[in-house]
């Protein structure tokens, strides 16, 4: 690709900064970042702009600036790495969320409402001001995988614990790790009437949806006597009430320590607590289990019908692995399906915090955000259902207007806790006031959508607005526009 | 095509648009087409939260027991001329009758389009709200089991190819459990909520552009023309100015309110399926009172109201259906406070066209001392999931009860007519 002298120098002294300063480029802000730091491109095919609508929640300038300048395969690698990248960013304002790092006897104390909250929050601010976006789009997909509902008591408390203990520690570590750390998870075992499955009077739910959900996957040959085994497994790991309420406890005089087997694997009498670790074990290198996740995978970052050349690739690798995620990860961001994947709509996390990103806005990821989100259908961690908030576009035919409702609500400034800066936006698309309509219009969009409208819809808006020059109205107007308007639906 | 849309046609048409030519990565049909089922009646739930004394309120004046149980608490018997006429129970069938304070209920009863279902409700023995509540709303058994809403599940298990964003409402601040599931549903505190936001100007500039850039060929097109609609009507009706039937007159108050706009929704035809709605305040440990005080009070919201949202759809009657929900009852033996205590059996009020009105359904069980249950409560001969699958497939087309009420049997107790 020839690039222009200035693009030339523009890209190469980026380059350099990101060489010598990784981990060191200004947290969040869109400091000095200009649209006219990118190369031009035909419309919405840079492959970089459409991977990251992917691996982000919506792509900030500054990440489009930097991968464009270390190419796309050093940026993915960097994203695997999200111990090297500092995040003081989305940690300090997370840091005033007490109950993040409260423990079950701190935690219970606290309003159940207000645990409840301070979690969505948090989530929404590390998706919106996290450097580590793809990290945080594998938090997302596993908190989904390992859905739990904080509208199910005691699960307001627990879900909390789970996303310190469970989901963040192992979203891109072993999956045997992270499937061991959910099954000693007080917030599942209860959420999926474990505490009900004892000895002679056993309850099948979790041992269904481990089977089903967590692991090897419905249809991949698994039987009901196969599921009523795993329920005995699991017999007598209930969570305490009283003094040491929300802990996970053994009751041997609930287990059924008879032999089992599972899948066909004997499990010998007398083992006790023990049982459960090789059920994990057994469960988490199953070839299933490879096949179940790795098709997850590509239906969350490819398509809604997973191709299943790369399903089987990816789980090839993760059972050679044994479940090393990154490297699952490697196989799928760099296969052929990948750049050539189709759109996917985007889930209402998704287009909220990309919207907040994009714009540079600065927020508090308050009531208001959280009750559009609510509206939008997607109220962080209250799926009802354990299979996690739907990934396929049929599963979001639902209204539209909350989303047009936050649209004209952050590009007005009207949502209570969010601001934008429409200065400092035009700023970064590279304009300044008088600017023709046309330019602020494909300008906008190239930031939210990574091109300019196609040049019927431009004119479709221009004549319905009747003039050419733009002013601070309408510079809300078209962002309002661009956000409410069908291509920002999809990434 | 409504007026709305040929609007919004002619206004596209005016401007001369040329078809928009999205970029290529952009979908051309990603959404499968909506399977198209036929719709049932409307359903209107109303949630009497608190555990409403139902003795008091569908009385039993047949039975000594409940007189005996009742000594300053109980409705006088229709034929107790030592009573005010206005304070006697109205008589139902002889051995029933209603709380004065739903009289207003009677005329629905007299042309056999109310029906009601006594001694009916859930297993649950808990007596606690909370528990109870989230049972009913979840339609299950016990802890275990699904997290979301029956009428959740029923929307999200019959596609109706409905794509109006008002199919499902909950009256409130939040949505309700009862619909929460797959299928988004919107809390609609006031329908002057329905709103782009922001001033009116940008809201109309706003909604221009978008019904420019949302076209038939687009993959959300229909999604997003059926939110413009939407949006459309509910600008040119104005709630503080909407026309009752003449002689309905709505109680003030939330309750009265909120039906006042469901009925504004359902005449607009904006494609709305089901609405929730919440009365609370049933909660009547302490001098609830008889045919006069807080309990009439209640009862004169719910039954005023009710009847004028009735009135007011006479020409709907034959697709809309009505029900009250409530928790649990109440003690058969009135307490030391002149109010009751926590119980068990409630009973469901069904008011539509589509149902064997007129007749007081469920095997009666009685409220002699050796007929009552727990601490002395009405027991619970009909079990309320029965009805309401009969409702679900009778009059809201839906087949799949397995999915709305999973792990529960239903016998039908014959109080809905099929859908013709």
């Amino acid at each position: 690709m020839a690039l222009t002298r200035r693009e030339f120098l523009t890209l190469g002294g980026l380059a350099a900064a990101a060489g010598v300063l990784a981990g060191c480029v200004p947290v969040g802000g869109e400091i000095g970042t200009k649209l006219t730091d990118l190369p031009s491109r035909p419309v919405g095919d840079d492959p970089i702009w459409r991977a990251l609508s992917r691996l982000t929640f919506g792509p900030r300038l500054s990440e489009v600036v930097h991968a464009t300048a270390i190419g796309l395969d050093a940026w993915i690698e960097e994203q695997l790495a999200p111990d090297q990248i500092a995040d003081s960013g989305a940690e300090w304002r997370v840091r005033r969320f007490d109950t993040l790092q409260m423990d079950p006897s701190l935690i219970f104390a606290v309003r159940e409402e207000a645990v409840r909250q301070e979690l969505q929050q948090a989530t929404v601010l590390q998706a919106v001001y996290s450097r580590r976006q793809l990290y945080e789009i594998m938090v997302d997909f596993w908190s989904d995988h390992f859905s739990i509902s904080t509208r199910k008591a005691p699960g307001a408390w627990l879900k909390t614990i789970d996303d310190r203990a469970v989901i963040r520690p192992h979203a891109l570590g072993q999956f045997r790790d992270l499937l061991w750390a959910s099954m000693c998870s007080p917030a599942m075992l209860v959420y999926l009437d474990n505490q009900a499955n004892r000895q002679g009077a056993p309850n099948e739910n979790y041992a269904r949806e481990l089977l089903e959900l967590h692991t090897l996957g419905v249809g991949s040959g698994y039987t009901q006597h196969d599921v009523q085994e795993v329920a005995r497994c699991l017999t007598g790991w209930t969570v305490d009430e009283g003094l040491y309420r929300g802990r996970r406890r053994f009751a041997a005089e609930q287990h059924d320590d008879g032999a089992k087997a599972v899948l066909g694997q004997a499990i010998p009498a007398g083992e006790g607590a023990h049982n459960v670790e090789r059920l994990c074990a057994l469960l988490a290198d199953h070839p299933a289990t490879a096949q179940h996740i790795a098709a997850k995978l590509v239906r969350r970052l490819v398509a809604d019908d997973p191709p299943p050349a790369l399903v089987s690739a990816a789980a090839t690798v993760f059972t050679q692995t044994h479940g090393e995620i990154k490297a699952v990860l490697r196989t799928i961001l760099h296969s052929a399906e990948f750049t050539a994947a189709p759109p996917k709509y985007k889930r209402p996390f998704h287009f909220i915090a990309g919207a907040l990103r994009q714009l540079d806005a600065e927020t508090d990821s308050g009531p208001a955000v959280l009750d559009l989100l609510r509206q939008m259908g997607q109220p962080l961690f209250e799926w009802p259902q354990p299979d996690g908030y739907p990934d396929t576009n049929a599963g979001w035919r639902g209204s539209l207007l909350a989303r047009w409702q936050f649209a004209l609500r952050l590009a007005t400034n009207q949502l209570p806790g969010t601001r934008i800066d429409p200065g400092a936006l035009l700023d970064m698309v590279g304009l300044a006031h008088p600017a023709p309509l046309p330019d602020l219009i494909n300008r906008l969009a190239t930031l939210l959508l990574g091109a300019p409208l196609p040049p019927s819809a431009t004119d479709a808006l221009l004549q319905l607005w009747g003039r050419d020059r733009a002013d601070d109205t309408m510079l809300v107007l078209v962002t309002a526009v661009l956000l409410a308007g069908p291509p920002y639906q999809w990434r | 095509m409504t007026a709305v849309t040929r609007r919004r046609f002619l206004q596209s048409a005016a401007l001369g648009l040329a078809p928009l030519v999205w970029p290529r990565w952009m979908p051309r049909l990603a959404f499968a087409p909506p399977q198209t089922a036929p719709r049932g009646d409307v359903l209107v739930c109303v949630f009497l939260r608190g555990a409403a004394d139902v003795l008091n309120m569908v009385v039993p004046h047949g039975e000594d027991a409940y007189y005996r149980l009742r000594p300053t608490l109980a409705i006088p018997r229709p034929d107790d001329y030592a009573a005010p006429a206005t304070h006697r129970t109205r008589d139902l069938d002889g051995f029933f009758g209603l709380h004065p304070a739903l009289a207003p209920l009677l005329p629905a009863w007299e042309t056999q389009h109310l029906a009601v279902v006594h001694a009916c409700g859930s297993a649950d023995e808990s007596r606690s709200h909370f528990q109870a509540m989230e049972l009913m709303e979840r339609g299950v058994d016990g802890a275990t089991g699904p997290a979301s809403g029956w009428i959740g599940r029923h929307l999200a298990s019959l596609d109706t190819g409905n794509t109006s964003p008002l199919r499902a409402i909950g009256l409130g601040e939040r949505v309700p459990r009862l619909l929460q599931g797959s299928i988004p549903a919107a809390a609609l505190r006031s329908i002057t909520d329905f709103h782009l936001g922001g001033d009116s100007q940008q809201a109309a500039q706003m909604q221009a552009a978008l019904a420019a850039l949302y076209t038939p060929a687009d993959p959300l097109g229909a999604t997003g023309a059926g939110t413009l609609d939407v949006l459309h009507t509910l600008v040119t009706l104005d709630p503080a100015r909407y026309a009752a039937a003449p002689g309905v007159q709505y109680p003030a108050g939330d309750f009265g309110q909120g039906l006042r706009q469901v009925a504004l929704l359902i005449k607009a035809e904006v494609g709305l399926e089901v609405a929730c709605l919440d009365l609370g305040g049933w909660d009547t440990h302490i001098l609830q009172g008889g045919s006069e005080g807080t309990l009439a009070a209640l009862l004169a919201d719910l039954g005023g109201g009710l009847a004028a949202f009735y009135a007011d759809l006479h020409e709907h009657h034959d697709h809309l259906l009505i029900v009250t929900l409530s928790e649990f009852g109440r003690r058969g033996q009135e307490n030391g406070s002149l109010g009751t205590d926590h119980g068990h059996g409630s009973l469901m009020l069904l008011l539509g066209g589509g149902l064997h009105g007129g007749q007081v359904h469920g095997r009666w069980p009685g409220l002699a001392a050796d007929q009552l249950v727990g601490p002395g409560d009405l027991a619970v001969t009909t079990d309320y999931r029965a009805v309401l699958s009969e409702l679900v497939q009778q009059r809201l087309n839906n087949p799949h009860l397995a999915e709305v009420f999973p792990g529960y049997t239903p016998q039908f107790p014959g109080v809905l007519l099929p859908a013709r």
